[in-house]
C-alpha cells in the first residue's frame, strides 16, 4: 500500500469515525408507521376488491337463481291464494 | 427478524414495527452517508420501508435472503435512485451547520457528511457503493457481495477501481 493509498485509508477512516453517531430523529420509527397506515387502507381495499371480482360470477348466478325462484314461488302463490276460500256464486 | 415478518403475514400489524426500531438506525446512518443529508437519508429509508411493507404483504419476499440484507437492497436502491434524480447535492456548509434540528448529530458529524458525499461523489455508483460499505460501514466483501447481488470477486474488483480512481483524481489536482 503506498503512501497516497494510505492517505486514502486514513480519511475514510476520519469521515466513519466522525458519523459514527449520525441517527434519525427520535419520532421517525413513528413517522415510518405512519406512511406505513396509510399504504395499508388501500393494499386491504386492492385485495379486497380482487378476492370479491372471484365472486362476481358466483353472485351474478345466485342472483338470477333468485329471482327464478321468487317469481315461481309467486306464482304458485297466485294458484293456491286463487282457489283458497273462492266462493263460487250462484248464477 | 424473520418471525417478525411471520407474524406480519399472519397479520400482527405491530411487527413491522418492530422490524423499523431493529433496522433504521443502521439504515438512516448508511443512508445519510451517501446522500450527504440524514434529513434526505430519512426520507429515503422510510419510502424504502413502504416499499418493503408493500412488498411483504404481497408476498414478494421470496426469503432467498435474510430480512435484513434483503431490506438493506431496498434502502441502497432507493438512496441510489434518489442521488441519481437529484444530482449533486446543492447545500453549503452554512445552510448544514443551521438546520433547525440535528437528528442527533453534531454540526462536525453533518460537515463530515458532506465531504463524505462530495468526495465519493466522484464515483461510478457501483464503486463508490462498495468504497462505502467496505471502509466506513466495515462490512465484509460476502456480505457486500449478499446486498450488491454481485460476486465477491466483483466487489474486489469495484474497491480496486475505486481507490484506483480516487488516487487518480487527487494526483490530478
Amino acid at each position: 500500500m503506498n503512501h497516497r493509498e494510505t492517505d486514502i485509508d486514513e480519511r475514510l477512516a476520519r469521515l466513519a469515525d466522525a458519523t459514527r453517531n449520525v441517527a434519525p430523529r427520535p419520532d421517525f420509527t413513528a413517522r415510518v408507521m405512519l406512511a406505513v397506515q396509510a399504504e395499508r387502507e388501500p393494499i386491504f381495499v386492492g385485495l379486497l376488491a380482487r378476492a370479491a371480482r372471484r365472486f362476481v360470477p358466483v353472485a351474478a348466478l345466485a342472483a338470477a337463481v333468485a329471482v327464478v325462484w321468487a317469481v315461481r314461488t309467486d306464482d304458485s302463490l297466485d294458484e293456491v291464494l286463487a282457489t283458497y276460500d273462492a266462493t263460487e256464486l250462484p248464477w | 427478524m424473520e418471525d417478525a415478518v411471520e407474524d406480519l403475514l399472519r397479520g400482527d400489524t405491530t411487527a413491522f414495527q418492530r422490524i423499523v426500531d431493529a433496522t433504521s438506525a443502521r439504515f438512516v446512518r448508511v443512508g445519510a452517508r451517501m446522500l450527504g443529508s440524514i434529513a434526505d437519508a430519512e426520507d429515503v429509508v422510510q419510502e424504502a420501508y413502504v416499499k418493503a411493507y408493500r412488498s411483504l404483504l404481497a408476498g414478494q419476499f421470496d426469503r432467498r435472503s435474510k430480512v435484513e440484507t434483503w431490506l438493506f437492497r431496498i434502502v441502497l436502491n432507493t438512496a441510489i435512485d434518489a442521488k441519481r434524480k437529484r444530482g449533486p447535492a446543492k447545500v453549503d456548509s452554512d445552510t448544514l451547520v443551521d438546520l433547525g434540528w440535528d437528528g442527533n448529530a453534531s454540526a462536525e458529524a453533518r460537515l463530515a457528511l458532506k465531504e463524505l458525499s462530495d468526495w465519493l461523489g466522484e464515483l461510478p455508483e457501483d464503486q463508490r457503493t462498495a468504497l462505502l460499505l467496505k471502509a466506513v460501514e466495515g462490512m465484509s466483501s460476502a456480505e457486500i457481495a449478499e446486498v450488491m447481488e454481485c460476486t465477491e470477486g466483483a466487489v474486489e474488483q469495484r474497491l480496486v477501481r475505486a481507490r484506483a480512481t480516487l488516487r487518480e483524481r487527487r494526483n490530478q489536482r
